[in-house]
């Protein structure tokens, strides 16, 4: 048990999450596929700060985080869409503002199983209720999205979510596993991107719509 | 009088009589930010001199109403303007009305507004006048929500109290929930008050104005009236934000040091607000009209967010 963090650091740390929380949402307001991969970096550098702050394992943590996932995955999906050429626009099946109450009720959800729970301490109950929300805005947004980007940035989005998870325990997670969820996570986004160019050729679109479609 | 109460009732005239100089400031700032000269600081003061010493021409098929608009409009919202604090945590009608009276206050002069865009019966303030209410119909929850955030933090609804609790605060002000709902009502000021992504408060392009559409019909000093009655309620929206959601600030006591640092504080946090509104005019363009219940159904999702921070939920680790 090390002691409780200085109050700048744990207000710091509240608000660092609290913004990253903010960028789910923001990333089911935006209608733009480029912002949203924006919003995904500044989410993950937001994480990935404050792992940091919180010291201990969460430094290494936190700077692969902020490397990787703030850095070169951002740039990959960049890349790719440069690439594919495709539009910007990302059309959700369900319109933004009802998408947004949606996350807003999802929120409440987790936040209330959490405090059902008996036995973990708050700090850590917020942590993981945090985590619970990140993880079914990111499964919501796949479920919505209409482009396959939308569901790659889901995807990422939750395991974000995992990250807040391993950040707000006091162990936090042995830097090896930490390397292995990092280099996995690469390897997916890589692996998807081949997914959504061979999709593009195939379909002439990249709508998860038309997958339904079969295709000789 | 006391001196408290002097300065409190001297910092909401201040806010009336400086509004247009902060309008012209967010002018100024718009035209360096995109390499053009831009006006002079005190440009707007001489666009109301003008208007105001010119004649008033109505249409024939106007009623009382459009001679009544603007001074309803100006009343209604210099009235708000004495809810505010300012410089000093403290207002000249704290006693007499909260929060909600603010809110119903700015709505009044929105209704007359929008019944003298249709008095005339021009087809261009009709649309102006729809558009308005659809627009308004959207903002006034989100705005409500994001004062109730602020209220809750301060344990009451009266804004003087609630900027004395903001300057207390100091560093533990900055809480998610605070920071959410002051981003939610930044954006509903944006709309509010006829800013970019909304409305766009420098064109006269017929599809798209708004508010520009439901005064058409003004002239003379009723114009003039109605325009400083808009800078004043973006002025009004920029110091609620700067002073229920910025910690230190307001000051406490009426001696003198304290009031000038108040508001000195308090012009720095106007000026940081003018400049963010200038950039965020810069970099969007106009929302399609359609789009705004979006933009709007974002500030509230902010707001409401805001508001279960701060009770139900305490968001963040």
């Amino acid at each position: 048990m090390t002691a409780a963090p200085p109050f700048w650091i744990a207000q710091t740390v509240t608000f660092l999450t609290a913004l990253a929380l903010v960028c789910a949402f923001a990333l089911l307001a935006f209608r733009s596929l480029h912002l949203g991969i924006r919003v995904y970096a500044a989410q993950s550098v937001l994480l990935g700060l404050a792992g940091v702050l919180l010291g201990g394992g969460g430094v290494g943590m936190g700077v692969l985080a902020i490397g990787l996932k703030g850095a070169v995955i951002p740039w990959f999906l960049f890349k790719m869409m440069e690439e594919i050429g495709v539009r910007r626009e990302s059309d959700p099946y369900v319109p933004p503002a009802l998408s947004l109450g949606v996350g807003v009720a999802l929120a409440l959800l987790s936040y209330a199983a959490f405090k059902a729970l008996p036995g973990l301490s708050p700090s850590v109950a917020g942590g993981f209720a945090l985590s619970l929300t990140l993880m079914l805005l990111g499964l919501w947004s796949m479920a919505v999205g209409r482009k396959v980007i939308a569901q790659i940035l889901g995807i990422l989005v939750v395991e974000n979510g995992l990250f807040v998870a391993a950040i707000s325990t006091e162990f936090r997670l042995p830097i090896f596993i930490e390397l292995g969820l990092a280099f996995d996570l690469l390897i997916a986004v890589m692996v998807s991107s081949l997914l959504v160019s061979r999709i593009r050729e195939t379909y002439l679109s990249i709508d998860s719509e038309r997958l339904n479609r079969l295709k000789g | 009088m006391t001196r408290a109460g002097a300065a409190a009732f001297g910092q909401s005239l201040a806010l009336i009589a400086l509004a247009p100089l902060l309008a012209g400031l967010i002018k100024r700032l718009k035209a360096t930010l995109q390499n053009r000269r831009g006006p002079d600081l005190i440009q707007p003061y001489r666009d109301l001199w003008k208007a105001m010493r010119k004649e008033t021409v109505v249409s024939e098929t106007a009623s009382w109403v459009t001679l009544a608009v603007p001074y309803v409009v100006f009343g209604g919202t210099a009235a708000a303007a004495f809810l505010v604090p300012a410089a000093l945590a403290d207002t000249p009608l704290g006693p007499a009305g909260d929060a909600i009276a603010l809110v119903y206050l700015l709505a009044v002069p929105r209704f007359f507004l929008a019944l003298g865009g249709l008095d005339a019966g021009s087809a261009f303030g009709g649309m102006g006048s729809s558009r308005e209410m659809m627009i308004s119909s959207s903002a006034e929850p989100a705005l409500m929500l994001a004062l109730f955030a602020a209220a809750l933090e301060a344990g009451t609804t009266n804004l003087g109290a609630m900027a004395r609790r903001m300057a207390e605060l100091g560093w533990a002000g900055f809480n998610p929930g605070l920071a959410l709902a002051a981003a939610a009502l930044f954006l509903v000021a944006l709309a509010e008050c006829g800013r970019l992504p909304v409305d766009n408060p420098a064109t006269h392009l017929e599809l798209t104005m708004v508010h520009e559409a439901m005064i058409l019909e003004q002239s003379g000093r009723g114009l003039g009236l109605i325009e400083w009655a808009g800078m004043l309620k973006l002025a009004i929206f920029l110091t609620l934000l700067a002073d229920l959601f910025l910690p230190w600030g307001a000051a406490l006591g009426a001696d003198w040091t304290q009031l000038g640092l108040g508001a000195a504080l308090c012009v720095l946090k106007l000026c940081a607000l003018a400049v963010a509104v200038a950039l965020v005019e810069t970099a969007t363009a106009k929302l399609r009209l359609f789009r705004v219940p979006d933009f709007l159904g974002t500030a509230f999702v902010l707001a409401l967010l805001a508001l279960l921070s701060q009770g139900v939920v305490r968001i963040g680790l």
